[in-house]
């Protein structure tokens, strides 16, 4: 039994992918978003990392991986060698050609400094491109090698399931507060000028109780369901248009550009030719 | 039917696996392996409400640290119950300007990257304010707040974006406070609860010593 389901799943893997579109898109997609969240930033770049950046520096052990992650925390005078570098890197691994896995590598590792440096300016979707970043370093869709074919599978198990698990613990860390399960969540995040609009303050949506709490629990269901109802066919397409409306949501409602992008860009990576 | 086709399916698929180069073999091992370790072991770091034992914790925190590092928990477990803005004022020319709005003051409008900057700033301050601001004798005690990480950084964050982007010195003092706007309980409407806590000013000889 053993001896054929590992047959079973070694012959797979060694399968060209059945969604080579949707892989070839999902890569593009994961490094521009690292172009664009880098140019969103051009303004305020020199603020952020520069030698004269509002953050307050602080330190992490000694160890050589957290001093490679840290290179630009310690040293700001070297942010235009890892700025511009990690804008053009970025654009290059869009690209599919030999060696681009290089500029990938280069990509995600500058994105890690990137990140340490001006942790306040991101939240938790630069650490899922992160991930996701280092998933596709060596994807490439066009291979004829079985060996090439054998990276893109498991580029594509690693990447479904990452987004899986940031759906499933997303929803747990709710479960574990009060306001998730008293389904006031939505209110409150609505009422917050931060997360909200001027518009929708004043539409009186936030005192529409049964919405406010249907909304509130439809959230919760779907990113605690995410994991299992993704993977049942009749029900993948119907899971992704709740879940692009979702974050098309939160990107004009609540201004999270960044995060609303990177969820869809992962949303790619679940299409599948009929 | 389906029965059948699966055993065909697997007949061929133990074909091929007989047929298949030790290379692939082995690079299937070691990719599905690593795989397999690495998404446990991230996951285990992601889920710092697992009781686990400490050995565990410490594998996961020293293969998920720096690099592969995550945190699931925005907007969890709770949503802030109220609205924050960081003000501040500093101390010239013998008189305390008009409080101001840091972001704004700066020239960045409420949608700008920097006010989500210093809302993220401002959340860790606000925790702190939560956790250790008290009242003894009916006086404020600051101490334990202003020794924080959290407070210096936001002390920090308002010195060096005024001085980067205004055309005025800070002076001899700059002083921090932060706006507070509490968010209505559903259902219960009440005109809005404000408050502001202002934090002992700042002296910038003692920074320029230091």
């Amino acid at each position: 039994m053993i001896e054929k389901s590992l047959s079973y799943y070694t012959s797979w893997l060694q399968n060209p992918v059945d969604r080579w579109g949707a892989l070839r898109f999902f890569s593009i997609g994961v490094y521009l978003w690292f172009f664009f969240s880098a140019i969103a930033v051009w303004d305020i770049r020199e603020l952020l990392w520069g030698p004269g950046s509002i953050f307050m520096r602080f330190s992490g052990d000694s160890s050589p991986s957290t001093n490679i992650a840290y290179a630009l925390v310690y040293r700001l005078s070297i942010f235009p060698f890892v700025y511009y570098p990690h804008l053009i890197f970025a654009l290059l691994s869009a690209f599919q050609f030999k060696g681009v896995f290089i500029f990938r590598f280069l990509t995600w590792l500058s994105g890690v400094l990137l990140f340490y440096a001006g942790v306040n300016a991101f939240n938790s979707s630069y650490l899922l491109m992160l991930l996701l970043a280092f998933y596709c370093i060596p994807v490439n869709t066009s291979t004829p090698n079985i060996s090439g074919h054998i990276f893109n599978r498991i580029a594509v198990i690693a990447a479904t399931v990452q987004i899986c698990i940031v759906y499933f613990l997303s929803g747990l860390y709710k479960l574990s507060g009060e306001m998730w399960v008293n389904g006031d969540a939505i209110y409150y995040t609505l009422e917050m000028e931060r997360f909200s609009r001027e518009w929708v303050k004043n539409s009186g949506i936030t005192s529409l109780s049964f919405l406010m709490k249907g909304a509130n629990y439809l959230i919760l269901a779907y990113q605690l369901l995410f994991p299992i109802i993704i993977w049942i066919k009749k029900w993948r397409i119907p899971v992704l248009i709740v879940g692009t409306a979702f974050h098309l949501i939160t990107m004009l409602v609540m201004n999270l550009w960044d995060f609303g992008f990177a969820m869809l860009i992962g949303y790619i990576i679940f299409f599948r030719k009929k | 039917m389906i029965g059948e086709r699966y055993l065909k399916d697997l007949r061929l698929c133990l074909w091929c696996y007989k047929k298949m180069k030790p290379l692939h073999k082995i690079l299937i091992a070691v990719l599905s392996s690593w795989l397999v370790i690495h998404l446990a072991l991230t996951t285990i770091y992601a889920t710092d409400f697992l009781v686990l034992p400490r050995p565990v914790r410490a594998v996961s925190q020293g293969y998920t640290v720096p690099f592969f590092h995550q945190s699931w928990t925005m907007f969890a477990p709770e949503v802030p119950e109220y609205d924050s803005q960081m003000m501040y004022r500093y101390y010239a020319s013998n008189k305390w300007s008009d409080w101001l709005d840091v972001s704004e003051a700066n020239g960045f409008h409420k949608r700008h990257r920097m006010e989500y900057v210093e809302q993220n700033i401002l959340s860790g301050l606000s925790r702190q304010i939560a956790d250790n601001f008290y009242y003894k004798d009916e006086k404020p005690v600051f101490d334990d707040v202003m020794r924080s990480f959290d407070y210096n950084k936001s002390l920090y964050y308002v010195i060096l974006l005024h001085q980067s982007r205004s055309q005025t010195s800070l002076g001899d003092s700059v002083q921090i406070a932060v706006n507070f706007t509490f968010t209505n309980v559903p259902g219960v409407m009440t005109s809005e609860r404000t408050g502001r806590l202002e934090f002992p000013p700042y002296s910038m000889q003692t920074a320029s010593k230091q």
